[in-house]
């Protein structure tokens, strides 16, 4: 089952977060910043909720390929 | 186990609209659980995460630990230091290694060492990845 969190995350625009990390619970963006760790721990303290973190890519294209020696 | 994650709008300078696979992970270190918006990446040979999101699930540095490098496209690496976390995905919760970049630049991605050997992963039509166990 797809949570109401995820559909948010699918469908919203996150543009103006470009290469920030945001902390979304249920539909709403509670915290952003470059630094995770501070994201997560603001997003946690103002709602007393667990969110759930993302990183907004902003590169004009991804093409992500991963060589581990 | 099945679950389905739907891929994700994003705007390219190059492309316009584009559709991208994503997944809901959560991580797991002892007591702490991170949950995460991912990209699915099969071009990754690991999954990778950030400095930050690693003192999250309370990462560090030990005597032990070897920096080494990780490279995408192009020839600049990326310091890396292996480590096990556990991965819940849907409601499959299994141990795998993951890459801790020492730099803040990354994307959060969902690779392929010890995550594709547990599941069927398949990219529906630029609509949905179905995870099968």
């Amino acid at each position: 089952m797809v949570s109401k969190e995820f559909q948010f995350y699918v469908k919203a625009d996150f543009s103006k977060y470009k290469g920030r990390y945001i902390a979304i619970v249920d539909d709403k963006v509670v915290a952003s910043g470059e630094n995770a760790k501070e994201v997560w721990e603001e997003a946690k303290k103002k709602t007393g909720k667990i969110p759930t973190l993302a990183k907004i890519p902003k590169e004009e294209a991804l093409i992500l390929r991963l060589r581990w020696k | 186990m099945e679950i389905e994650f739907d891929f994700k709008e994003e705007e390219s300078g190059l492309f316009g609209r584009i559709l991208r696979p994503v997944a809901r992970i959560i991580l797991v270190n002892g007591e702490i659980e991170l949950p995460e918006h991912v990209y699915i990446d099969s071009g990754a040979d690991v999954t990778l995460i950030s400095k930050s999101v690693g003192d999250i699930l309370g990462f560090k540095i030990d005597d032990k630990d070897e920096v080494t490098e990780i490279k995408g496209v192009g020839e600049r690496g990326v310091p890396i230091i292996v480590k096990k976390v556990k991965i819940k995905v849907g409601g499959k919760l299994f141990e795998a290694r993951v890459a801790w970049a020492l730099v803040e630049e990354v994307p959060l991605l969902l690779g392929r060492t010890d995550v594709f050997n547990l599941f069927d992963i398949c990219f529906m039509k630029n609509e949905k990845t179905v995870f099968r166990d």
